[in-house]
């Protein structure tokens, strides 16, 4: 009883915008053709705090998708993506997710989700003693406005 | 599955217009025959090439950051050179480089979301990698837990109206630099 109201109060703080430390704009996922296997989801991520944060990339859910990446694209002569499978974002940093660089990777989705809807994203962070969650909803459209 | 492509590049050393985006070829290169369908499934060879200029690239639908993002740029660019030099037929062409899975009803699907303007290029893989090797484009398939991907060489392609390869970009660059660079290398060749 005690652990399903401590856990309700957790979900009860996960507003979409500060939760704490941590504060995410912008965020949004390119509308995709409905036979789409992947998707990507782009936004700004500013840490607030006086600490180094990392990001528990290994956590992170989009609702409606088996699974979420943290990927890099890089267009140096070669166009490459690579996984990601730490990052931490300094005190009063701030990280910018965007096309042809670091993107969400949202794999396999149940039905790609249409242009003008929102993906529920939870996106987990963590110090040495702190864990914060940031629920998002990205819009999905065409390009970034 | 790993391509490896020996490279047979365009002569570098005589250069033409100065961009900042890429190069230009004094000598321009020229494109072998090759056969390949459209998304509308209707045979595509060189000849489709003649009488116009063509933005060309390459990569595969599964890509869903810089493919799109490219799209969305050259579609921009069409835009701009359409309005500045209106006399100038001009066309983006997309060749995939993932046959197995890019079929033409895939490309049409894929292109008629993102724009439907473009004109993309599926067929045999041994056809599609004569022309990667024409055009010096390296390509390698990354295999993943869940499927695969594809790392290749960057560049768009500019082939003027005889069907030669005319000048290469780096796609990185701004839409605002690509545009002045495009409009110097058709400007000079008109
Ligand atoms: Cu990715």
């Amino acid at each position: 009883m005690k652990k399903s109201l401590v856990m309700l109060c957790l979900l009860l703080s996960m507003t979409d915008r500060a939760s704490g430390n941590i504060i995410i704009e912008n965020s949004w996922v390119r509308a995709a053709p409905p036979e789409t296997k992947v998707m990507a989801a782009y936004m700004t991520i500013e840490n607030h705090s006086l600490k180094a944060i990392e990001m528990d990339i290994k956590k992170i859910i989009s609702k409606g998708f088996t699974k979420t990446e943290l990927h890099k694209s890089s267009h140096n002569g070669m166009i490459t993506m690579e996984k990601i499978e730490t990052l931490s974002i300094k005190p009063n940093e701030s990280l910018l997710l965007e096309p042809g660089g670091l993107h969400f990777m949202l794999i396999n989705p149940e039905t790609v989700p249409l242009k003008n809807t929102a993906v529920e994203m939870l996106i987990f962070f963590k110090n040495e003693n702190e864990t914060e969650v940031v629920r998002i909803e990205a819009e999905v459209r065409s390009q970034k406005l | 599955m790993i391509l490896f492509v020996i490279q047979k590049g365009p002569n570098l050393i005589e250069k033409e217009a100065i961009l900042e985006t890429g190069k230009a070829f004094k000598k321009p290169l020229e494109i072998i025959d090759f056969e390949l369908k459209d998304q509308n499934d209707q045979l595509y060879t060189k000849n489709n090439l003649k009488n116009k200029w063509t933005i060309l690239f390459f990569g595969y639908t599964n890509c869903p950051d810089v493919c799109p993002t490219t799209i969305f740029k050259l579609g921009q660019i069409k835009q701009h050179i359409n309005r500045e030099l209106p006399n100038i037929n001009l066309q983006i062409l997309f060749i995939t480089l993932d046959p197995e899975r890019d079929y033409t009803e895939r490309l049409k699907e894929y292109l008629g979301f993102f724009d439907s303007s473009i004109t993309g290029l599926t067929g045999d893989i041994n056809k599609i990698v004569e022309l990667t090797s024409n055009l010096s484009v390296f390509f390698q398939r990354i295999n993943k837990e869940d499927g695969y991907d594809f790392s290749h060489t960057a560049s768009i392609f500019l082939i003027n109206p005889r069907a030669q390869l005319k000048a290469s970009f780096s796609p990185a660059s701004s839409i605002d630099m690509l545009n002045e660079d495009i409009k110097k290398v058709v400007k000079k060749t008109n």
